[in-house]
């Protein structure tokens, strides 16, 4: 047994040793607090910044279709190409097909994979269109060549009809910048989903820590327009813009039934899917935003009141030897018809037959009248830059003003405008809204005129595009039609031209039970022909020819 | 004895629920590897249909279909005594 030693107070050595083990605890003890309790937030922040992961999830675009489901503008993803350097290498036999179909010159491709042989992932070439990415997949495929796979890049807006819808359906970017694109954009665009994930160790999501909003694609658009009948239109009317050397043009093609616009055309044109082609005035879908004097394409609007109000009666004649004198101006026409009945004052669109009926009707009746056939009042079609048009008050009107009416100056309406108050007369003085989009449910309509009086103008407006009419170049065989036509003179400087003129033409068909409305504006024919009935003529009857047989109407068996 | 029934139920019904809230943690996660996979095989169908749309859209563009009747085929519209028109059926 050995005696305790007695407590020898403790050396420097270890009062050295002592002080470290206590310095270090202390050390110890302060780190402990500083991680657990100061940086607690930070370092926890830290930690969910590697575990939890932020993804959006892209809404697709809805697409546009026209009435039959053909796609219009539809949003698909370009395609990004990668590939896995550990296994195609720099010496892979299948190198120059691949380098070929993606169009990289092979040295660069062989450069691209040694630079990054050391990593699973190098990009090849970024965002293809689809029908290129096809082609490479194809040719994947056959050689057999590994570790090259597509990825969805972003998403693309496609146009697949080109300059045949183009200023109607417009075009977006990432938002809707134009046309039909912009005027529904909320509609199409949908909703980016965000998500928030956790990742394991290797960086894979697996689990939804947080779903902070549901993606949620937009939605489709179905148009009123009808593939078909709009590539016609637009055929037709560019190749008549082309041959009378014109400034523009527009057509549009309306279902009197419905009120649905089934085509509308402008030139000139561009093709939306090329980026710098995205501007200019071509962008115009000058159908709906430019405003023009109809010319003696109002004059039966001017008879159907006429007729409407018991000025006039189906038989009536109109006196149109000599002239009027309202103070400077004397209206008459180019060859004197003396005494004619109304089927002749619109056959040969007299203008001084017309100012008369219109100087012996009611101001106030014919301003309002005019107002109800749309003059100078908004479509409400939603389309941007929309115009109205003018039709001055009546209370503004001097005797020129009210005569001039009668051939359409001192007014002004566009091609859409100008279709749709022949659709009224077409559809038996029922007016209907005017709808861009399909409609599943028939509108319902205003009359503004009774059965009577439309029929009766209708049936006066057959000779127009008879034999002995201002244009018999409009007539469609196997098919009466309505129609008139209209060569305004333009506006320049503030006064009418002499040489720049503006050849319109409206008509409806079938005669007896008209279902289509259509109406040609051409704007400035630089060529020797400026008529309404020889430029705009014979393109209305081209469409229409093919649009009634498209539409399955049946001839009217009389006329075949 | 009796003393230490109610423990070690209660612990037996510990080491039960932990181990289902093991198995359902991982059946959660496989489920959701799932809908993963699903997501990224549904997102492929969708870019694959807009790819075939626009193909379709391109092969049945009416301006070459036209072409090719007139040109290839050598077809025309017949004449007004030749064109029989029936109405829609309802």
């Amino acid at each position: 047994m050995s005696r305790r030693k007695p407590v020898t107070p403790p050396s420097g050595r270890h009062r050295f040793l002592l002080g470290l083990f206590a310095l270090s605890a202390l050390l110890l003890s302060w780190r402990a607090i500083d991680q657990q309790l100061l940086q607690q937030e930070t370092l926890q922040q830290k930690g969910r910044n590697w575990q939890l992961k932020t993804e959006l999830q892209p809404a697709y675009r809805g697409e546009i279709t026209d009435r039959h489901g053909t796609v219009l503008a539809l949003s698909t993803p370009l395609v990004t190409f990668v590939a896995n350097p550990k296994v195609l290498t720099a010496q892979d036999p299948n190198l120059p097909a691949l380098a070929q179909a993606l169009g990289l010159p092979l040295s660069r491709l062989q450069a691209k994979l040694k630079l990054n042989k050391n990593k699973y992932y190098a990009v090849l070439k970024k965002r293809l269109p689809p029908d290129q990415a096809t082609h490479i997949q194809a040719v994947l495929k056959t050689h057999q060549i590994p570790g090259v796979r597509g990825e969805a890049d972003t998403l693309h807006r496609y146009y697949p009809t080109s300059e045949i819808f183009s200023q109607i359906v417009g075009f977006a970017n990432q938002r809707g910048q134009e046309g039909l694109e912009l005027a529904y954009d909320e509609h199409l665009q949908g909703i980016t989903g965000k998500v928030q994930v956790i990742r394991n160790g290797k960086g894979k999501a697996i689990q939804i820590h947080q779903q902070s909003r549901l993606a949620q694609d937009g939605k489709p658009l179905i148009l009123s327009l009808d593939h078909r009948l709009q590539y016609i239109a637009y055929r037709e009317l560019k190749a008549a813009v082309t041959r009378h050397q014109a400034d523009s043009g527009s057509a549009v093609l309306l279902d009197v039934t419905s009120g649905e616009v089934l085509a509308m055309v402008n030139q000139p044109g561009y093709n939306p899917n090329d980026r710098s082609a995205r501007q200019g005035p071509s962008l115009r879908n000058r159908a709906i935003t430019d405003v023009f004097e109809p010319g003696s394409t109002m004059k039966p609007f001017i008879v159907a009141i006429a007729l409407e109000h018991g000025q006039l009666q189906a038989n009536s004649q109109v006196d149109t030897s000599g002239w009027i004198t309202l103070g400077q101006r004397r209206i008459q026409d180019h060859t004197e018809l003396g005494q004619i009945d109304l089927t002749t004052l619109l056959g040969r669109s007299s203008n001084e037959g017309a100012a008369r009926i219109a100087l012996s009707l009611d101001k106030t009746t014919l301003w309002q009248q005019l107002t109800q056939f749309g003059f100078g009042q908004s479509l409400h079609t939603g389309f941007p830059a929309e115009a109205t048009g003018h039709l001055p008050h009546d209370s503004q009107w001097s005797r020129i003003d009210q005569a001039s009416l009668a051939f359409g100056y001192g007014l002004s309406a566009t091609t859409l405008q100008l279709a749709r108050a022949y659709a009224t007369l077409g559809n038996d003085g029922v007016r209907l809204p005017i709808s861009l989009l399909k409609q599943d449910r028939p509108a319902s309509g205003k009359r503004i005129l009774s059965r009577d009086t439309a029929r009766t103008v209708r049936q006066l407006l057959h000779r127009v595009a008879s034999p002995g009419g201002t244009a018999p170049q409009a007539a469609v065989p196997g098919y009466p039609v309505a129609g008139k036509t209209g060569t305004v003179r333009k506006v320049r400087r503030g006064s009418y031209s002499e040489d720049r003129y503006r050849a319109i033409f409206v008509g409806l068909a079938p005669l007896e039970q008209p279902r289509l409305a259509l109406a040609i504006v051409i704007d400035e024919p630089g060529a020797k022909e400026y008529y309404g009935g020889r430029v705009a003529g014979p393109v209305f009857a081209n469409i229409m020819r093919e649009a009634l047989r498209l539409m399955q109407i049946p001839p009217t068996p009389e006329s075949t | 004895m009796r003393r230490l029934i109610l423990p070690a139920c209660l612990g037996l019904a510990i080491i039960c629920t932990s181990v289902m809230l093991v198995s359902a943690r991982h059946q959660t996660r496989s489920l959701f590897t799932e809908r993963q996979q699903l997501r990224t095989q549904q997102q492929q169908v969708t870019d694959e249909w807009g790819r075939l749309q626009l193909e379709l859209a391109t092969l049945s563009s009416l301006s070459e279909i036209h072409r090719r009747a007139r040109t290839e085929l050598q077809m025309q519209t017949p004449k007004q005594v030749a064109t029989l028109t029936l109405p829609t059926q309802p």
